[in-house]
């Protein structure tokens, strides 16, 4: 106690002079400069409140977990403001139904199709240097194969890209299968893996899923957890933390 | 043009406002001097019964014996103005109040600039919601090109109305007035009656030398009010150094989620205060009342003033660390002291497309690079249908 009480009054003497954001604890700090995933549970557990603006977020998991849902509400949410959203459908399994019962607004969203995974990087990060996306959803969890020498290219895509991407106001999204590989891991603010844990079923209907989301990385600080989502087909997707 | 924002009955509307058992009651506002009571204000029925202004009250309870005598507390009705103010200074920081009128009536003058004629009368009705929002009371306004013509029309309008008199018409408009609405002194009163000029068109009738012969320079004044022709400038009263804004809660808060919403809800109503007076501030107070009426103040003094909303939740929530919080949260109180100009920014002129949507200037990037055969916007066929291939289609972008 003796030695946090000067420590505790030059902090507070350095923000009398300079202001309070000149100093301050890395685990407090609080960014409102955040997407909200539309999912309060996983909202509160992320260290910015949401998906982190100017970084690269990976949702990691296989197909039919809850990725592309996951995606769809952060893109809805950024609609909301009037940004503008893009789609980087790889693997060309982009449904416009399901996107609009997530939210999406179909007219203010621009889909790409890429032949190959190569000009879909290089569209990225050109889409990143315009500056004029709030979210960039890029999917590629069916064309990549592991050591195949892709996520190298992807990881020094994401390296080459991120000066660029601090200075704007872009979330990247990836979507990936996944992935234990350092160089790109490295490069991301956020990991998630999704995992789908059980079916939800009605009757004898199947009408949703339980799928298990597990921060593998915030660089944000926040405590690494688990967190269950219930993800209901109905006419408006809706999902509730457990 | 100037606009005039006139509240009639005003310290007996607040008061039937704050009390309203008191509707229905004549209400005599009285002001003590040496041991003996005025009337200073009245409400309209208090009026029917015969009572004026400057009666003692033992005249006036004679006259209205139902009255409901009260003590006038200049303090009282403060609040009420403060809030007229606050609302009105988002049109302009150029307003005067009329002090002289209050409190049996609420006047403002606005100075508005040069208005294009399509814009006065919708002002007109902003101004008029703002202030029924603001202070609750119904107002009338008048708009023209002095300030005395202006508030002729807002006399002649009725509440929550506006009357808007072009300059042409501001002479007819005038005529019928009595000469009492002048700035007369009582003696000058006295001998415009002797000469029986009762109404504003026999004084403008006269010629201004002898009015200036009769009463010196004030003559002269007159005799243009008379004509409607007003050059007196509207004389601008200091805007407010603080900023205040407070919430009360009915239940104590005892989550950080909750308090952190509502310094950003706290935050935002403040940056848009501080945007509308072009201001940031460089000192902020934080007052807590917690359960069982104990209270926290903590201040700041910022070397550089802030102005938004991030920098303002910020350091509110830098102010309430520094707090010990061993109950639940009663009430706040934020004031925003030491304002100072804001910073002039970079205005977007440049970047400005008119509207256009982000998604075209980088479909054009795109295009332009690798060609049209990438760059697609799904639309919905048929929804709900059970084919999938059925329910949208891929559209390809074209830019023309």
């Amino acid at each position: 106690v003796s030695k946090s009480k000067p420590l505790q009054h030059t902090l507070w003497e350095l923000q009398r002079r300079f202001g309070p954001q000149v100093v301050g604890l890395a685990s407090a700090k609080r960014s409102t400069e955040s997407i909200p995933t539309g999912f309060g549970a996983l909202d509160e557990a992320l260290s910015e409140c949401g998906i982190a603006r100017k970084h690269t977020t990976a949702f990691t998991g296989f197909p039919t977990s809850g990725m592309t849902t996951l995606a769809l509400h952060v893109m809805a949410n950024a609609q909301k403001h009037g940004e503008a959203v893009v789609y980087i459908d790889r693997d060309e399994t982009f449904d416009g139904d399901y996107a609009a019962r997530c939210g999406v607004d179909l007219s203010h969203l621009l889909l790409i199709t890429p032949k190959k995974n190569a000009l879909a990087l290089q569209m990225t990060a050109d889409i990143v240097a315009a500056q004029l996306a709030a979210v960039l959803v890029l999917d590629l969890i069916s064309h990549h194969r592991p050591g195949n020498g892709q996520r190298s290219e992807l990881a020094a895509m994401l390296h080459r890209t991120a000066p660029t991407l601090f200075k704007t106001h872009c979330a990247l999204l990836l979507l990936l299968p996944p992935t234990a590989d350092e160089r790109l891991t490295a490069r991301l603010h956020t990991q998630l893996l999704i995992e789908r844990t059980a079916w939800l079923r009605h009757h004898h209907d199947v009408c949703g899923y339980r799928t298990q989301i597990t921060i593998l990385k915030d660089r944000g600080g926040a405590v690494p957890r688990q967190i269950e989502l219930d993800i209901a087909f109905a006419s408006v997707v809706e999902g509730g933390g457990t | 043009m100037i606009a005039c924002v006139f509240i009639r009955d005003f310290a007996p509307s607040v008061e039937r406002l704050a009390h309203p058992d008191l509707v229905g009651t004549p209400l005599l506002f009285v002001r003590y001097f040496k041991r003996k009571g005025k009337v200073v204000a009245l409400s309209p029925d208090a009026r029917a019964a015969g009572v004026d202004i400057g009666l003692f009250i033992s005249r006036a309870r004679a006259l209205c014996p139902d009255g409901h005598v009260l003590p006038y507390q200049p303090d009282q009705y403060q609040g009420t103005i403060h809030s007229l103010l606050t609302s009105l200074w988002d049109f302009t920081n150029r307003i005067e109040v009329d002090r002289l009128q209050l409190p049996q009536s609420a006047l403002c003058y606005l100075d508005l600039g040069r208005l294009p004629e399509a814009e006065v009368v919708p002002i007109g009705h902003q101004l008029m919601q703002v202030v029924q929002a603001s202070t609750g009371l119904a107002a009338s306004a008048g708009i023209s090109v002095g300030k005395f013509p202006a508030y002729l029309a807002a006399l002649t309008a009725q509440a929550r109305q506006v009357m808007v008199v072009p300059r042409d018409d501001v002479t007819p408009l005038v005529a019928p007035f009595p000469v009492s609405l002048l700035p007369l002194t009582p003696a000058a009163t006295r001998k415009l009656h002797l000469l029986c000029i009762h109404q504003l068109q026999q004084l403008a009738k006269l010629p201004i030398s002898a009015l200036v012969a009769q009463f010196g320079r004030p003559g002269r004044l007159w005799h243009q009010l008379a004509h409607g022709w007003d050059g007196r400038p509207v004389i601008p009263g200091q805007m407010p150094t603080t900023e205040t804004l407070s919430r009360q809660f009915d239940d104590p808060v005892e989550d950080q989620q909750r308090l952190e919403r509502t310094f950003q809800q706290m935050a935002e109503v403040l940056a848009s205060r501080l945007e509308a007076r072009s201001s940031a501030v460089h000192q902020l107070h934080l007052t807590i009342r917690l359960d069982g009426d104990k209270k926290c103040f903590e201040r700041l003094y910022l070397l550089q003033p802030v102005s938004t909303v991030s920098g303002l939740v910020e350091t509110l929530m830098q102010l309430i660390q520094r707090m010990t919080i061993t109950r639940g949260i009663r009430g706040i109180e934020v004031c925003l002291a030491h304002r100072v100009p804001a910073t002039p920014r970079q205005l977007p002129l440049f970047s400005d497309r008119s509207g256009r949507h982000p998604i075209l200037d980088l479909v054009q990037t795109l295009t332009a690079r690798y060609g049209q055969d990438y760059c697609f916007q799904a639309v919905l066929d048929e929804r709900g249908s059970l084919l999938p291939e059925s329910r949208f289609h891929l559209q390809r972008v074209e830019i023309s």
